[in-house]
């Protein structure tokens, strides 16, 4: 380990991955200043509940905190809220902020994450119509939510379908719209998707496929949607979840390379030796898909985050980034968990399942197992993240994730 | 950190034996404990939902505490820490509903 105590990581992003990657340098021994710069105001803050437990009202702002200050006091974090940068100066090392202050940097990582994107159609602006990304935007859409009379959610991605099970939960009347043919293309296969599209309908959900919004209606408040197919539906509460951009401004002016996210090495590195990305704002090559990739989740944020750290402080300890990649989801009384990268075109091979009532699909490029998806299965998907570890595996060894006899007995006996 | 005698209360023993005591209100988790008073030695980054088992923490067999979920139990199945009898996720254990007064020892890593 090299003496660090002259040198500054400046960490520009105070979410899962900024938060993280300043924990970790501590625990990973390193001496050094660590400068933490958060957009937002107000302590830094988890964000897997906003569409969840926290919309619905049953956490308070209190329960979402990522660390306390005392914490980040402790561990001797300088930590700089409802701070923005305006240019990274990469032949100086500095950054200046947005307060007029320059700070000196010897390794800056870029964890600025993601934003919402919204719809080029009319009525974007409209009040009633809003995204969710923030503390706010939870906030504020749960308080519209006691007294909509139609929540309609543009986007049959995980973050809308996750604020619909919330509201129809809670009671209120909830129309999904999605473009596609289905529910969840991109993220998973057609058998878990068509599973939960189906507890959605038995929720009372109505789900509207292969239809997009051409506008937001209203009059300086929102009362309709207009959908593509010519037909109009009646709302005073829209959320659009259709996907999120990197937040890549600062990094592009810096003349990084940028394409959809900041483009690094295998170790993280972006195009300048001292400056690294993680998080939803870093593209890296991936041993799972065997392709540059951009992925937004809290494991992708927190394992990037701890990386990078590890690799700061000891270089030639770290090879390349490459923990699999995993995802949840709740919905209702279900859990969706996802091992791996699968592509829209992968088979799928339903698995037998350890619980009744549970699903477990393998999705299979070839002959290698590239995803597992499971629904109410952490059996199956513990398995799964041991069987991925290093990379998609041959598809002969699907038998290590399936139900033993044994498990299937149980599952049955329960049914 | 403040509170009065009737408040529930959590004993953080770390590996090196030092412990941190808190009190909370009713409802709160061992987890969410740890992270708001800036506990080291939990990191909880999947918000208490039993999905990451970065919470893992040894509680004595003998408290009557209720038995994990069947979620619980699959998941303390992959702890970075060895599972024993004692193990349980922090997020699962609230203060008032599951115990007064509780002592949790943390584990050396929780990733």
């Amino acid at each position: 380990m090299t003496d660090a105590s002259h040198d500054s990581v400046v960490i520009v992003g105070a979410g899962q991955a900024g938060v993280t990657m300043a924990q970790s340098l501590r625990d990973a021994g390193w001496s050094g200043e660590i400068i933490l710069i958060g957009a937002e105001h107000g302590t830094p803050y988890q964000r897997p509940s906003l569409s969840k437990q926290y919309l619905a009202g049953h956490e308070t702002d209190d329960d979402l905190i990522l660390r306390a200050p005392e914490a980040l006091e402790r561990d001797g974090v300088r930590y700089l809220a409802g701070v923005r940068v305006v240019v990274i100066e990469r032949e100086l090392r500095t950054i200046l902020l947005d307060t007029g202050a320059t700070v000196r940097y010897s390794d800056l990582i870029l964890a600025t994450g993601s934003a919402p994107r919204r719809l080029p159609v009319p009525g974007m602006d409209l009040p009633g119509v809003g995204v969710l990304r923030s503390r706010d935007d939870s906030a504020s859409l749960r308080a519209r939510l006691i007294d909509a009379e139609h929540f309609v959610v543009v986007g049959g991605g995980f973050l809308g379908l996750e604020a619909a099970a919330t509201a129809a939960k809670a009671g209120s009347r909830v129309t999904v719209l999605e473009f596609d043919t289905r529910l969840l293309t991109r993220a998973i296969g057609a058998t878990a998707a068509t599973a939960l599209a189906e507890l959605h309908r038995e929720h009372g959900v109505d789900i509207r496929l292969e239809n997009a919004v051409v506008e937001f209606m209203g009059d300086g408040m929102l009362t309709g949607v207009r959908l593509s197919d010519g037909s109009q539906l009646s709302t005073d509460l829209a959320l659009v979840a259709v996907g999120a951009s990197p937040i890549v401004d600062v990094a592009e002016r810096a003349g990084l390379t940028v394409a959809d996210g900041i483009v690094t090495d295998s170790r993280l590195r972006t195009s300048d030796p001292h400056i690294f990305a993680i998080g939803d704002c870093a593209r890296y090559p991936s041993i799972h898909a065997a392709a540059d990739v951009r992925l937004e989740s809290v494991q992708n944020a927190t394992d990037q985050a701890r990386f990078v750290a590890s690799r700061l402080v000891d270089d030639a300890a770290a090879t390349a980034y490459g923990s699999v990649p995993w995802f949840w989801s709740q919905q209702y009384d279900r859990k969706l968990q996802i091992v791996g990268l699968a592509l829209p075109g992968d088979d799928e091979r339903v698995l037998p399942a350890t619980r009744a009532g549970s699903l477990a699909v393998a999705r299979v490029r070839g002959e290698a197992i590239v995803a597992v998806e499971t629904i109410n299965d952490p059996k199956i998907h513990m398995r799964a993240r041991r069987l991925l570890a290093d990379g998609p595996v041959d598809v002969a060894r699907i038998a290590e994730l399936s139900a033993t006899a044994e498990e299937v007995g149980t599952a049955s006996a329960v049914a | 950190m403040q509170g009065n005698a009737t408040m529930p209360a959590i004993t953080f023993v770390h590996p090196d034996g030092a412990s941190d005591r808190v009190e909370v209100t009713d409802g709160v988790s061992v987890m969410r404990a740890a992270i708001q008073n800036g506990v080291s030695g939990i990191v909880g980054e999947c918000g208490g939902q039993a999905m990451c088992a970065t919470c893992h923490v040894y509680v004595d067999t003998t408290l009557d505490l209720p038995t994990p979920s069947d979620d619980e139990d699959e998941m303390l199945d992959c702890t970075a820490c060895d599972r024993t009898d004692e193990s349980r996720l922090g997020c699962q254990l609230h203060a008032g509903r599951d115990f007064e007064a509780i002592e949790v020892r943390l584990p050396e890593r929780q990733v």
